[in-house]
């Protein structure tokens, strides 16, 4: 270090000392510490660089003591007492790793789930006034849309008006061929498709290159793309010379004008690029909701205001859509459509929410229990110290001096285990964030912030008095009896053993909690485990196709394309089967919508809506669902010369409780001419978004090449379903060689497993059940010990009257069952109170389980009776051991 | 009275000194053995002027004049001290060489 930086350091360790000492002494210790550097370098570079450390450490120390000094009624022996309690701790190493790692577990498991609620939940998304965002959704009760309608561009284009609203945005999340050069590099790519006034909504700019103009967000406008940061590092190797370089999307040539910051995330990780969303100058229709939207609330302005001033929009939708079809047959009026805006941190939040207080609630009981561990450890040991105590007390020493002395060690185990709790913290978030195991939202800006330290510091704070109070009561009920030094310890002291059986009943009670959850969530999962969701996805490989629309002008050629593909997939070795679909389960919602019946009214004022698949005729037979009632697609429909359809038993049962389907016409609500759908028969119910679903979804299936004419999904993007003998992967390369070989163009998307695809629809649930659980063993192992440890301390305490009654013939067993039955006591009460607690707890499991009730008689009984199975087992050990002591042993002492 | 404050006090037996040359006067003397950090020097000058023990002095006359030094000097009462530590220690001398605990020297 250079002389100048080192007298820098030393001025400024010397203004930490109080401002009395730096106005008389400041000066001259600086000027000694010149001199005296001086010779220190003198003796070479490691002499002075030893100096200097002494230096700064002696400066430090000076610095504690004198503020010490300076502070009135300051405990005199503070400092004093802590070196004398970390003497202490260090002679007795098993209790200070036993005690610091209890505490650093407990406080660390509740430093990480604070840390994924602060930063995920509670924190302010990354944007200027993040608060003012609002997402734009809408419902339509009236067909059994409860929400994630999303907003159609007639209503964006009125709600821009609005006075509630400073700027507005629309876009959507698709997925696009890209080629950045040669054509032997086409891969596909999530994009966000959005008008231009997306960077004024989020307050964000490019970090090279420029934002999208309005005139690029017209039709005929310029093609533009701009990147993300992590799109740009691994395509263009994050050359800063990408701007104006070209960008092949679905064949055509965009110019890359602008490269977000590191960092830019909207709406979720997955996007790679944007580009400009163009919209017609005016709408002609009020729906179409095919999009999301996002405002910016005009300062001041409530979600509340701007939902009033939506829903007096949508009410006014006549007058401002005159002609409009939908508006005219009565279907908006009956659909019940209103505006149902939220704060856009809740769109991105979702689900997790609820999860992450569930969590903390589970780690904040383990803490509690750890806590209570501790503190009857603590009790022990303060029971070791009477005599040293006694005497302090009865040599002069004060309540503060006494109460220094037990606080000192709690201090410090307190820090030293807050400090192992944030290590363990940041290393679990580094794990989480690394892995992203679990698909939490927000995920990259989760870490260990000055809000988790100031958290961790306050409970370890909270846990420190906590501890501290237990050997300072235990100090007041023994009070300053001399007498006590002489007394031989029978009972141990009635209050304190009172005190401590507390404890006890109250660690029975969380552990009770802890593992009647754990237990209702294992029971959960294994109905998701055995919950069939009506097809078979072991086996088999999917992957996504998307045709563009300047090469495939008609659905026709698209569907014809589609055809031929499996044709050609199918002779690889170890295919089974090939079939496609517009929608694989588990994946998306798809498109949806009321359908009509020919001949018949609407039989209720709810239309339940439909799901509109389009698939090849040999998609049951790959997935395994099976035909229930008429036939499978024939070969005119397969062709699209006849108009059958297959529908699911859910569909029956909506639309046709008391009537067989076979035969009758149907089609999509709001469709003009004569021409309908004929259903030729009826499949088995199938999972749609996830396999735990309450009630099976109602959907109709298109044949691939049939109904072209119908508003059912367009053949362009169709998922691929290919059954193999072996393992589904090893045909992979097989795939992709035949794809490129008939249009290089083209890419596989989502390649995967359709077995990861039914793991991951479970992942959320698995996330919980498996923190819950490892916290309810946690909090076994502590009940059990905290158990254990009393009642070893008991017996201990009550040794001379076991032999007594030992030596005048009492039998050992009885004597075990004496001590049970009183260890007893407290473990029923613990159980009792717990069973209370989980009544009381129960809704807030809800959204968790699946096909097991909250208040689960079964499950809450076996996880009292195996926990006062153990707990007695736990009072049983020493008990016996106890009793087969040597009655002359135990009075020898 | 702890060590380095006797030597504190030793040092200033004679006339008056700064802080820098207080330090070097108790590390010759101790032979090394005593090496305070400039902190602890300070805080044992403070507490020995709280005491009234020392006092702040005027330089020296003929010195150059550098106003960050800072001379001290033995009051009255720190004499006294000083002098009733070396009463102490040679009383201690004395015990010990009684008891027969001191070295035996070779002449």
């Amino acid at each position: 270090m250079s002389r100048p930086s080192a007298e820098r350091v030393i001025a400024w360790l010397v203004r930490r000392h109080p401002r009395p000492f730096v106005d008389t002494y400041g000066a001259a210790i600086t000027e000694t510490f010149r001199h005296r550097a001086i010779d220190a370098r003198a003796g070479g570079r490691i002499r002075a660089a030893f100096f200097f450390v002494r230096e700064v450490a002696g400066l430090l120390r000076s610095a504690v003591v004198e503020h010490g000094r300076a502070v009135p009624f300051a405990p005199a022996h503070g400092l004093r007492e802590l070196r004398h309690a970390q003497r202490r701790l260090w002679a007795s190493k098993l209790f200070t790793v036993a005690t610091v790692g209890t505490l650093g577990l407990a406080l660390g498991a509740s430093a990480t789930v604070f840390t994924l609620l602060h930063r995920i939940v509670l924190a302010p998304l990354p944007y200027p006034e993040s608060i003012r965002l609002v997402d734009l959704d809408h419902a339509a009760p009236g067909v059994g849309i409860s929400s994630d309608l999303g907003l159609s561009i007639g209503l964006y284009q009125e709600y821009a008006q609005l006075p509630s609203v400073e700027s507005i945005a629309m876009y959507y999340v698709g997925e696009r061929t890209i080629r950045t050069g040669t054509s032997t590099d086409a891969a596909n790519a999530e994009f966000l498709h959005t008008t231009p006034s997306l960077g004024t909504v989020l307050g964000v700019r490019p970090a090279i290159g420029r934002w999208f103009v309005e005139a690029e967000g017209q039709p005929g406008g310029q093609k533009s793309v701009v990147l993300t940061h992590g799109f740009w590092q691994r395509r263009f190797g994050g050359a800063p010379t990408v701007i104006g370089r070209t960008l092949h999307v679905d064949g055509v040539a965009h110019e890359i004008v602008g490269v977000l910051p590191a960092g830019f995330a909207f709406p979720d990780k997955r996007v790679e690029f944007l580009a400009p969303l163009a919209l017609p100058l005016r709408a002609t229709r009020a729906a179409g909701f095919n999009y999301r939207g996002i405002a910016r609330l005009a300062p001041g302005v409530g979600v509340d205001a701007t939902t009033a001033e939506q829903n007096a929009v949508i009410a006014d939708l006549p007058r401002r859509f005159q002609g409009d079809p939908e508006i005219e047959s009565g279907l908006l009026r009956s659909s019940r459509l209103a505006a149902i805006p939220q704060p856009f941190v809740d769109r991105v939040v979702g689900d997790i929410r609820g999860t992450l207080w569930v969590l903390l609630a589970a780690t904040a009981v383990v803490l509690l229990m750890a806590a209570a561990n501790l503190t009857n450890l603590f009790f022990v040991r303060a029971e070791g110290r009477s005599r040293d105590v006694i005497l302090r007390r009865a040599l002069g020493a004060g309540r503060g001096s006494m109460a220094a002395y037990y606080a000192a060690e709690a201090v410090l185990v307190a820090t030293l285990g807050g400090g192992l709790a944030l290590a363990m913290a940041h290393a679990a978030v580094t794990l989480l964030t690394a892995g992203d195991m679990i698909g939490l939202p927000r995920l990259s800006e989760v870490r260990v912030d000055r809000t988790v330290v100031l958290f961790t510091a306050l409970t370890a704070t909270l846990t420190a008095l906590l501890l501290a109070c237990a050997p300072i009561a235990h100090a007041w009920l023994t009070g300053r009896d001399a007498a006590h030094l002489r007394q031989r310890a029978t009972t141990g002291g009635r209050a304190t053993m009172r005190l401590r059986r507390s404890l006890i009943a109250v660690q029975v009670a969380l552990a009770l909690v802890l593992l009647a959850s754990a237990g209702l969530l294992v029971r959960s999962f294994a109905y998701l485990v055995r919950a069939d969701p009506g097809f078979r996805t072991e086996n088999r490989l999917v992957f996504r196709i998307g045709l563009p629309g300047s090469a495939f002008r008609d659905r026709a050629a698209a569907a014809r394309w589609h055809d031929a593909t499996i044709e050609r997939l199918r002779p690889i070795p170890g295919v089974t089967n090939v079939a496609t679909t517009s929608t694989l389960p588990l994946t998306l919602d798809g498109q949806k919508d009321p359908i009509e019946v020919f001949g018949r009214p609407p039989v209720s004022d709810t239309l339940p809506v439909v799901r509109f698949l389009r698939v090849s005729p040999n998609l049951f037979e790959t997935l395994h669902i099976p035909l229930r009632r008429g036939r499978l697609f024939n070969v005119a429909e397969v062709r699209g010369v006849a108009d059958g359809v297959l529908v699911n038993e859910a569909l029956v049962r909506l639309y046709f409780p008391s009537e067989d389907p076979v035969g009758a016409r149907i089609r999509p609500i709001g469709t003009e001419g004569d021409r309908w759908l004929t259903i030729a028969g009826v499949v088995a119910d199938t999972a749609t978004l996830r396999v735990q679903e309450p009630e099976p979804v109602a959907k109709l299936y298109v044949p691939l090449g049939g109904a072209l004419w119908a508003d059912v999904p367009s053949p362009h993007e169709m998922t691929y379903v290919v059954h193999t003998d072996g393992a589904p992967l090893s045909v992979v390369p097989q795939v992709r060689e035949l794809l490129r070989a008939s249009n290089p163009e083209l890419a596989l998307a989502g390649v995967e497993r359709f077995t990861d695809v039914e793991a991951r629809s479970r992942a959320g649930l698995s996330f919980a059940m498996i923190l819950i659980s490892l916290a309810a063993i946690v909090a076994l192992v502590l009940g059990v010990v905290g158990v254990y440890a009393v009642v070893t301390y008991s017996v201990s305490q009550r040794r001379v009257e076991m032999a007594v009654r030992l030596a005048v013939g009492a039998a050992p067993h009885a004597l075990t069952r004496m001590m049970v039955a009183q260890g007893a006591t407290p473990i029923l009460a613990g159980v009792v109170i717990g069973l209370g607690v989980v009544g009381i707890a129960a809704p807030s499991l809800r959204a968790l389980l699946f096909g097991v009730s909250a208040y689960d008689p079964a499950t809450c009984a076996v996880a009292a009776l195996a926990l006062m199975l153990v707990a007695l087992g736990a009072c049983w050990v020493p008990a016996r051991r106890a009793a087969r002591l040597s009655p002359v042993d135990s009075l020898r002492g | 009275m702890t060590e380095l404050t006797f030597h504190v006090l030793l040092a200033l037996g004679n006339s008056k000194a700064h802080g820098y040359a207080i330090g070097k006067d108790v590390q010759e003397r101790s032979g090394g053995r005593l090496d305070p950090t400039t902190g602890a020097l300070y805080q044992v000058l403070k507490r020995l002027a709280d005491e009234g023990l020392i006092r702040s002095a005027a330089p020296p006359m003929g010195e150059g004049v550098d106003p960050r030094r800072k001379y001290f000097q033995l009051t009255p009462a720190g004499r006294e001290a000083a002098a009733a530590e070396i009463e102490r220690l040679e009383g201690l001398v004395a015990t010990g060489r009684q008891r027969r605990l001191h070295r035996a020297r070779l002449r």
